[in-house]
C-alpha cells in the first residue's frame, strides 16, 4: 500500500512547535497573560482614578464654562492675528466680532503660514494703516501669498499653485474655483443631461462647503441638489441659486493662498527658515551688522516694490495665467484685464479722472 | 498729485469700475456701497494700531435679501456727508434710536425709529449704565460711542434659529404660482420680516453663549454681585439638553422674559415684574409650551443650583453618595486591581492545581457536568433583560451627564435627538422595573418551591437561598481581600455564587429600586409636583445620576474585567451564553462547589 504523503509539518503551529520547546512556549505564555494582566491593571487604576476625580470634582469644586460657549470674541485685536493660537480664533470662521455688524459669521483667522507677520516684523495685515486705500490691497492677502506681488518671477506667465493655509502645503484648485468653471464651461450638459452631472455637482459643492465652513445657504442649495431627481424644477432652481451664490464666497473662502510654483512647494521649509532668522533678527542688537546681514537675507528675494497691478490684470501676456490657476475661462479673461487696474495704473503716472454723483445707484 | 490725493483718486477709479464691471450690487443695495464693502477680507489696522476695522458686509444681507435692515439704505444709519465722500470721512457711530425712512409699499415713506426699545431697556434690568459698565469690564468689544444694542445683537439673517430661507419662500412661491403679477416685490420681505420674527433668532446655545458673555464674566459678576447663573443653567437638565442641541428645551429668556413678553423688558429675578419671580415662577414654569400640567410647587425645583457652593440638602445628599461611591466601587475597584497584580506576579493558590485538575474531571463526567452549570435558561434570560436595558439606558443616558462633550452630542444626534432619546430612555427604564418586579416575582416563587421541599420555614428558607448574604459572605469578602493582600496564603471557598456575586447582585437590587423610583419621579413631574414639592425633582435627578454614576462604575470596570477582560475568561466568560463556568474561574472563586459537586457523585474523583 502507497504511503500518503503529509504536509501537515509544514503548518506554521507544527512548524512552531518543531522550532520552540514546551517550556519556551511555557514562558511565551506568561509573559502575554501577564503583560494582558499588566495593561488591564493599569487601564483599571486609571479609570478609577478618572472617576473619582471627576466625581470630587462635579460635587466640590464650581464648574465652569464648557469651552464651547467661550467663542463669544470679543473684539478684533492686531495682538489675535499675530498668533495662530489666538484665544477665541482657534475654530475656523466663528461669528463676526461684536460691534462688526455687517460683517456676519465673517471672522478674520490668523494666517497661520505667514512668518512676515507671525514673526511680529509685520502687521498682520501688511499694508499701511494711514490711509484705507491699503484696505483694497490688504484683502488680496486673503487669497495671495506675500510674494505673488513682492517676488515676481522672470517668465511670463508665471506657473501658480494654491497652498493650503491650514497645512501649508500645496493643493489642487479650491473646490469653489472648480465648481464655478464646471457651472460654467457644463452649462449645455447641465441644462440637457442633468443627471450626467449632479454627482459632480454635488461632490464639489460638498467639499466647498468643508472648505468655507457652515453656510445657512450653501448648506440648504446642497440639500435641495442632494433631495431632488436631477432636471427638475426644483434641481434647476437650486443650481441656478448656486451660480449666483458661489461668486459670493470666492474671494477669500478657499482656506488656500496662491503662490508662485517655485515658492509653493518649499512654502513650510521657507517658513521655519524664516521664522528661525526672524528670531535671530529680534534677539540681534539694532543697528547691528548681524541685523542687517540678516535683514537681507530674510528679503533677498523680494522685488524693491510691489509689482503693478496691471502685471497680471491688464499686461499680455500677464504674469499671472488666471486660467491655469483655476478659474473659469469668464472669470479668468474679466480678470486678465481689469479696468481697475488701468485705472490705477493711470494715477500712478499721475492722470486725472472725475466721477459724478457715485453714491446715487452707480450712475 | 500728493499721496491724499492719489488715495481719493484710487478709491473713486475702484469705486466706479467695480461698479460698472463686477457682480456687484443688487437692486436693494441701490447705493451701490456693496461694489468695494462686499470683498471678504478688505480691511485695516485701525490709525491706533490696535484693532483691525473691517469694511465687509456680507452681500447676502442685501443680495438675497435677508437682513432685517436690507431695505434700508446705508446713508439711512451712517451720515451721508461722512460716506459720500473717498477716503469715507471718519464716522460716527450709528444710533439705532435715530428715524430712518422705510419704503413702504407703492413708494410710500414710512418711518420707523428704535428709540421705544431704548425706552423700555432703560427701565428695564438691563438698563440704566449697566451695558455701559458691562462693556468696560468685557474690555470694550464696542467703541465709543457705538450703540449698546450691537452688546446682545448681532446681525442675525433670517437663515438663523434654525429658519431655512428655500424652505421659507415655499408659501411665497405657492402664491406666486397664481399671483405673481399682483404680488408686491415687497412680499417677500414682509413674509420674512414677519415669519422670522415668529421664531427665536437665534439657537438656545447661541442665546445661552449671548448671556454667559456678561453672566459668566468673572469682573461683570463681582460688579454686580451675580452667581455664575450661566454655568449653573447649563448644569441643569435645561442646560444639558441646550448643550445637547435641543430647541425645545427653556432657555434664559423663556423664564426671564417670558414666551410673552418683550426681552428689553426684562426685569431682575426680585422684581414683581419679572417672570422668574418666585411669585410668577409657577405660572413661568406652567407656560403652555412648558410643564403646562405640572403643579405650582414645581417652581421650587432648582435650574440653577451650585451644588460646590450651596450648603443645601442637595450637596449633602451628594456628599453621601460620593462616600457611598468612594466606599462600596472603592473596594471593589481594589479588588479587581489586586487580582491582576496576583496574574502579574504569578502568585497562584497553593490548591489551585488540583481544583483545577477536579474541575477538569467533573465537567468531563456527563453525570457532574449539569451540576456545575450555575445558571439556568430562564436565569439568562432575565440577565440579558437587564444587560440590553442597562446599555440603552448608559446609552441614552450618559450623555446628559457629559453634555459638553462632542462625542455626547453625537449621540444623541444618533438616537434622533434628546426629545427621542429621553423616550427610549424611559421606555428601557420602565422595562428595567418590569424586570426588577418580575425577578421579586422569581424569587418568591423559588423561595415557595425551596420551602416545600425542605419544609422548613419562610425565614430559614429565605436565608438560604444561594444569593443571599449572609455574615458569612462579609467573613468571605475579608479573607479573600487578606488573601489578596498577601496575609492569608489560600483564597476562600466560594460556593455556586461567592461572595463578590452576592454583593454585586445586592447592587443590582439596590441600584434598580433607586434609579427606578427617582426616574419615575421625573418622568411623571407633572404628577411629582401636584403631589410633591418640586424640589424632589432637584433632588431626584441628582440622586439619579449619582446612582447611575455608580452603576456604571461597577457594570463598566469591575463586571467587565471580572466577565469579558480578565485572562481567565478571556474573550468572555460563557456563564451567561450556556451556564457554563470557565475551569480558572471555577478554580478559583467556586471551589466549595466542585468539592460539593464532587462529594455528590457516584463515583467521586480523587
Amino acid at each position: 500500500m502507497r504511503k500518503r504523503f503529509h504536509l501537515r509539518w509544514l503548518s506554521p503551529r507544527a512548524l512552531w512547535a518543531k522550532v520552540t520547546g514546551r517550556a519556551f512556549r511555557a514562558a511565551i505564555k506568561t509573559i502575554l497573560v501577564r503583560g494582558y494582566a499588566l495593561v488591564i491593571l493599569g487601564l483599571v487604576l486609571a479609570a478609577g482614578y478618572f472617576a473619582v476625580h471627576y466625581l470630587f470634582r462635579t460635587v466640590f469644586f464650581a464648574p465652569t464654562l464648557p469651552p464651547q460657549m467661550l467663542d463669544w470674541a470679543g473684539r478684533l485685536d492686531v495682538a489675535a492675528l499675530r498668533s495662530d493660537q489666538a484665544e477665541g480664533v482657534e475654530r475656523p470662521a466663528p461669528r463676526a466680532p461684536i460691534s462688526h455688524y455687517h460683517s456676519v459669521d465673517q471672522w478674520f483667522q490668523p494666517d497661520a503660514g505667514n512668518g512676515c507677520t507671525l514673526s511680529g516684523c509685520h502687521q498682520p495685515l501688511p499694508h499701511d494703516r494711514r490711509a484705507k486705500v491699503p484696505a483694497f490691497a490688504n484683502f488680496h492677502t486673503t487669497f495671495l501669498t506675500c510674494q505673488m506681488c513682492h517676488a515676481p518671477p522672470g517668465q511670463r506667465p508665471a506657473g501658480t499653485r494654491w497652498v493650503n493655509t491650514d497645512t501649508d502645503r500645496p493643493q489642487s484648485s479650491p473646490a469653489i474655483l472648480e465648481l464655478l468653471k464646471y457651472l460654467e464651461l457644463d452649462a449645455d450638459a447641465i441644462e440637457s443631461q442633468p443627471a450626467s452631472v449632479d454627482a459632480r455637482i454635488k461632490d464639489l459643492l460638498e467639499q466647498s462647503i468643508r472648505t468655507i465652513g457652515q453656510d445657512a445657504v450653501l448648506d440648504e442649495l446642497l440639500a435641495e441638489i442632494q433631495s431632488s431627481e436631477p432636471g427638475s424644477p426644483v434641481w434647476k432652481r437650486a443650481v441656478s441659486e448656486l451660480t449666483g451664490e458661489l461668486p459670493l464666497h470666492s474671494r477669500g473662502e478657499y482656506r488656500a493662498k496662491l503662490a508662485w510654483t517655485a515658492v509653493a512647494d518649499s512654502r513650510a521649509v521657507q517658513f521655519q527658515t524664516m521664522t528661525e532668522q526672524a528670531r535671530q533678527y529680534l534677539a540681534a542688537a539694532p543697528g547691528s551688522t548681524e541685523r542687517r546681514d540678516l535683514q537681507t537675507a530674510i528679503h533677498g528675494s523680494l522685488a524693491g516694490a510691489p509689482t503693478p497691478c496691471i502685471s497680471c490684470h491688464d499686461d499680455e501676456p500677464g504674469m499671472l495665467d488666471f486660467h491655469a490657476a483655476g478659474y473659469s475661462p469668464k472669470r479668468s479673461a474679466f480678470l486678465s484685464h481689469l479696468e481697475i487696474a488701468k485705472l490705477m495704473q493711470q494715477i500712478r503716472q499721475g492722470q486725472h479722472f472725475y466721477i459724478p454723483n457715485v453714491l446715487e445707484g452707480g450712475q | 498729485m500728493n499721496t491724499r490725493q492719489t488715495n481719493i483718486a484710487v478709491l473713486l477709479a475702484i469705486a466706479v469700475t467695480v461698479l460698472a464691471t463686477a457682480r456687484a450690487a443688487s437692486a436693494y443695495d441701490t447705493e451701490g456701497c456693496l461694489a468695494c464693502h462686499q470683498y471678504r477680507g478688505l480691511s485695516r489696522i485701525s490709525d491706533d494700531g490696535k484693532e483691525i476695522e473691517l469694511f465687509y458686509v456680507d452681500p447676502n444681507y442685501y443680495n438675497t435679501p435677508r437682513g432685517p435692515h436690507s431695505r434700508l439704505k446705508c446713508t439711512d444709519c451712517h451720515v451721508r456727508k461722512e460716506v459720500e465722500v473717498f477716503p469715507h470721512q471718519p464716522q460716527t457711530p450709528v444710533d439705532c434710536g435715530k428715524t430712518c425712512h422705510l419704503d413702504g409699499p407703492n413708494q410710500v415713506e414710512v418711518r420707523f425709529s428704535h428709540e421705544r426699545v431704548n425706552e423700555m431697556l432703560r427701565h428695564s434690568v438691563h438698563g440704566d449704565d449697566c451695558l455701559t459698565q458691562s462693556n468696560q469690564l468685557l474690555g470694550s468689544p464696542l467703541k465709543a460711542g457705538q450703540a449698546q444694542c450691537l452688546l446682545c445683537h448681532d446681525e442675525p439673517l433670517f437663515s438663523r434659529g434654525g429658519q431655512t430661507w428655500l424652505q421659507s419662500e415655499a408659501p411665497i412661491n405657492r402664491c406666486n404660482t397664481c399671483h405673481d403679477e399682483q404680488l408686491s416685490v415687497d412680499t417677500r420681505q414682509f413674509y420674512w420680516h414677519v415669519t422670522a420674527r415668529t421664531r427665536p433668532a437665534r439657537t438656545n446655545e447661541d442665546l445661552v453663549r449671548l448671556c454667559a458673555m456678561c453672566h459668566s464674566n468673572a469682573a461683570v459678576r463681582a460688579k454686580f454681585n451675580m452667581p455664575d447663573t450661566a454655568v449653573s443653567y447649563l448644569s441643569s437638565f435645561h442646560g444639558k439638553a441646550t448643550l445637547l442641541g435641543s430647541e425645545e428645551t427653556a432657555n434664559c429668556l423663556n423664564c426671564h422674559a417670558g414666551l410673552v413678553r418683550n426681552v428689553h423688558q426684562m426685569a431682575g429675578h426680585t422684581d414683581g415684574r419679572s417672570p422668574a419671580n418666585a411669585a410668577n415662577l409657577p405660572d413661568t414654569c406652567r407656560q403652555p409650551a412648558c410643564h403646562r400640567a405640572a403643579g405650582a410647587m414645581i417652581s421650587s425645583a432648582s435650574v440653577h443650583l451650585d451644588l460646590s457652593r450651596s450648603r443645601s440638602i442637595e450637596f449633602f445628599i451628594a456628599c453621601l453618595f460620593v462616600f457611598l461611591i468612594v466606599f462600596t466601587f472603592g473596594p471593589s475597584l481594589l479588588l479587581t486591581a489586586l487580582k491582576m497584580l496576583e496574574i502579574v506576579t504569578g502568585r497562584k493558590d497553593p490548591s489551585e492545581h488540583e481544583h483545577v485538575e477536579l474541575a477538569k474531571k467533573l465537567l468531563a463526567d456527563p453525570r457532574t457536568r449539569p451540576k456545575l452549570d450555575r445558571f439556568n435558561l430562564h436565569q439568562r434570560f432575565q440577565h440579558w433583560v437587564l444587560a440590553t436595558c442597562f446599555i440603552i439606558l448608559v446609552l441614552t443616558g450618559f450623555p446628559l451627564k457629559f453634555a459638553d462633550q462632542a462625542w455626547a452630542a453625537w449621540l444623541i444626534g444618533e438616537f434622533g435627538g434628546i426629545s427621542w432619546a429621553r423616550r427610549i430612555h424611559h421606555y428601557a427604564g420602565a422595562v428595567l422595573i418590569i424586570g426588577l418586579f418580575y425577578h421579586a416575582v422569581y424569587i418568591l416563587r423559588t423561595l415557595r418551591r425551596q420551602r416545600k421541599a425542605s419544609g422548613a420555614g419562610w425565614l430559614k428558607t429565605l436565608f438560604g437561598l444561594p444569593m443571599w448574604v449572609g455574615p458569612s459572605d462579609l467573613k468571605q469578602m475579608n479573607a479573600i481581600m487578606l488573601y489578596l493582600l498577601r496575609l492569608k496564603k489560600e483564597h476562600p471557598a466560594g460556593g455556586r455564587f461567592n461572595a463578590e456575586e452576592k454583593f454585586e447582585y445586592v447592587g443590582v437590587f439596590w441600584g434598580s429600586i433607586v434609579l427606578g423610583s427617582t426616574g419615575v419621579l421625573m418622568w411623571f413631574n407633572a404628577w411629582t409636583t401636584q403631589h410633591l414639592p418640586g424640589r424632589i425633582l432637584t433632588i431626584a435627578i441628582l440622586i439619579h445620576t449619582m446612582e447611575a454614576f455608580l452603576a456604571l462604575l461597577h457594570v463598566g470596570i469591575v463586571h467587565m474585567v471580572s466577565v469579558i477582560f480578565s485572562p481567565d475568561v478571556f474573550p468572555v466568560s460563557r456563564a451567561m451564553f450556556d451556564g457554563q463556568t470557565p475551569i480558572a474561574e471555577l478554580a478559583e472563586g467556586h471551589t466549595a462547589m466542585l468539592d460539593a459537586v464532587n462529594g455528590q457523585g457516584e463515583a467521586p474523583h480523587a
